[in-house]
């Protein structure tokens, strides 16, 4: 029998089934399906009873009674609207960020692996920590940010920005876009190192200006990078938990309160897992659909020469 | 090699020392920008550190950029009013816990996917992005109840063991692309040489994929430091909360002590951020292996 050297022993049909993959991958497997998936299984047998925290016994299968109620029950529609606008938002901002400073990385600098370190420290805060900084920069009283707003013109007096509907929102994805942009930069200035720079030249033999090399070369350049990025940029921030739930909560009056949201609220605030449920059974749904876009992307590169 | 082409055209049209002292004038101008930059994005960081040891000019209208005084007297005081000692040290436990069990695990998973191809390593490789396509919150309503059922719920190994679920996947995924880059044929000749699988793998890959192990370790015990979540829902009695739980704390309904709070927030961070910021490199390398290719 001739042996493939770039190929691990793997079973023929003479040699009996080869365990050893097997004992390696248990371990995981047990823990990844008893902590993950077990749970995903029961939130969504869950989603059919209107079972409550706290007599968690007493709960009665009702069909899909938690699902026609969804469907009537305005906190939902706000949440899914909310959850849109948000990803949207975050998506946009993240993105913004992540791409105009890779663009000024991207270029000879004097100390570019330092510089390029300071604009990756937000990614190593912890996001409990991101959030109580912003937080107290916002303050409503002595919030520095504020303080700068009011300098430059652009507020006539400090905002109460956590507690006000309109301006929660806002807030909330600048601490994410704050956080997060470092991780689209990263993968933007891989895309960009891609680009060959003969690309640029032949541009800028047609005369092109910066601007338009830009439109011309380096987005089209990073197309298959964009979708893909853009993608895990949604997908992160319909699933973002800790950030919202650390500096708002949902609030203020729901202003808030995304899908993932509220389906914690609904458990541990109305003591209702049945619907809670319903409600996170929907999101996955939702990040299903994101994420076969996603596989199918994936896919058709590899694909691709 | 792009700003010399850029120069070496416009020195064609315009006076050569004139052109040079305009590239050098635009080259200047971009990095003062990027410094400006720099210097926004990290300003959150700069006033946790200036908020924490400014206690007396905290609250002031306008606030000082650079403070008036320094004093030390917040960091005392969350480690003498506060329980942040005994925050401290769950988050040490409970981090460790994790990083050490996740990466035991994660080790034999992701050697077995690198190595063998087969039906078996290939469903658990799509088990493994699915469950990152999983909305937390849903997964974390019942886990609170099978928790409570078992005994699980308000206790540290309780929630190492979530947050070591929670990480597991990723860890894998990491470590099977270390495997990926250590040639088999070290195995192969070692087998020859009448080592055993299991003994090839532990004796011959392991120790060259030490680095990896470093990077994953890190990254587990990063991630179970930082976590808020599971700890904020699967934990209950203040004893044994962790500090990104116990930060919350601090704000209360009408007054935040923000000294106090920064001070906490500069022990919690920087231990992580700086163990973050020096695996960074392998991490994203590891992480975008898939968005990012050619």
């Amino acid at each position: 029998m001739k042996r493939d050297p770039s190929m691990a022993p793997r079973p023929s049909r003479a040699t009996p089934f080869d365990w050893m993959p097997v004992w390696l991958i248990a371990p995981a497997g047990i823990i990844m399906a008893g902590l993950l998936f077990y749970p995903i299984v029961r939130g969504i047998t869950l989603s059919f009873f209107n079972t409550r925290l706290l007599r968690y016994s007493e709960g009665q299968f009702i069909g899909l009674a938690n699902y026609v109620a969804l469907g009537s029950d305005p906190a939902f529609w706000n949440s899914v609207s909310v959850t849109f606008t948000y990803g949207l938002a975050t998506m946009l901002c993240t993105y913004g960020l992540g791409l105009g400073f890779a663009l000024l990385l991207n270029r000879e600098i004097p100390g570019r692996g330092f510089i390029r370190t300071l604009f990756i420290m937000p990614w190593a805060i912890p996001e409990v920590v991101a959030v109580m900084i912003f937080v107290w920069m916002l303050d409503a009283q002595y919030g520095v940010i504020n303080y700068a707003l009011v300098e430059a013109g652009i507020i006539s007096a400090p905002a109460a920005w956590l507690t006000s509907a309109g301006l929660a929102m806002p807030a909330l994805v600048l601490v994410t876009s704050w956080q997060q942009f470092p991780f689209a930069m990263l993968i933007l200035l891989a895309g960009l190192q891609t680009i060959p720079d003969e690309q640029y030249e032949a541009a800028m033999m047609d005369g092109a200006g910066v601007f338009r090399r830009f439109i011309h070369v380096t987005l089209p350049g990073l197309r298959a990078v964009n979708v893909i990025l853009i993608l895990i940029l949604i997908l992160n921030s319909f699933r973002r938990v800790t950030m919202i739930y650390a500096m708002t909560g949902g609030g203020p009056a729901r202003a808030t309160e995304t899908l993932s949201i509220l389906t914690y609220n609904v458990a541990f605030q109305y003591q209702r897992i049945g619907y809670a449920a319903a409600v996170g059974a929907v999101l996955l749904v939702i990040l299903l659909c994101f994420s076969l876009a996603y596989f199918f992307l994936i896919a058709r590169r590899s694909e691709a020469p | 090699m792009r700003s010399f082409v850029n120069s070496a055209r416009t020195m064609g049209a315009v006076s050569a020392a004139g052109s040079a002292r305009l590239a050098f004038l635009r080259s200047a101008a971009a990095f003062a920008f990027t410094l400006l930059c720099a210097g926004l994005v990290i300003f959150p960081y700069y006033w946790m550190f200036v908020s924490s040891l400014g206690s007396s000019s905290l609250f002031e209208w306008p606030p000082r950029i650079i403070p008036s005084s320094i004093s030390f007297k917040a960091y005392e005081k969350i480690f003498t009013e506060r329980a942040v000692l005994t925050w401290l040290t769950n988050t040490a436990v409970v981090a460790s816990a994790t990083s050490i069990f996740c990466t035991i695990v994660a080790i034999n998973a992701g050697y077995a996917l690198s190595r063998f191809r087969g039906k078996m390593t290939g469903a658990f490789g799509i088990f493994i992005l699915f469950s990152q396509m999983l909305p937390a919150t849903l997964i974390v309503v019942p886990l609170y109840v099978i928790f409570r059922q078992l005994g699980l719920y308000n206790t540290l190994i309780g929630l190492a063991i979530a947050d070591a679920a929670f990480i597991l996947p990723l860890a894998t995924w990491l470590m099977k692309g270390f495997f990926d880059r250590i040639p088999i044929d070290l195995e192969e000749q070692a087998q020859i040489d009448g080592c055993s699988r299991m003994g090839a793998f532990y004796r011959v890959t392991l120790p060259l994929a030490i680095p990896g192990l470093v990077v994953v370790t890190a990254f587990s015990f990063i991630t179970g430091w930082d976590e808020f979540f599971l700890a904020r829902t699967l934990i209950a009695t203040q004893s044994n909360w962790v500090l990104s739980v116990g930060l919350t704390s601090f704000e209360s309904q009408y007054s935040v002590a923000w000294d106090e709070m920064m001070a906490a927030s500069v022990v919690f961070a920087l231990p992580a951020a700086a163990f973050f910021l020096v695996i960074q490199r392998y991490l994203v390398s590891g992480l975008t292996s898939g968005a990012v290719k050619g």
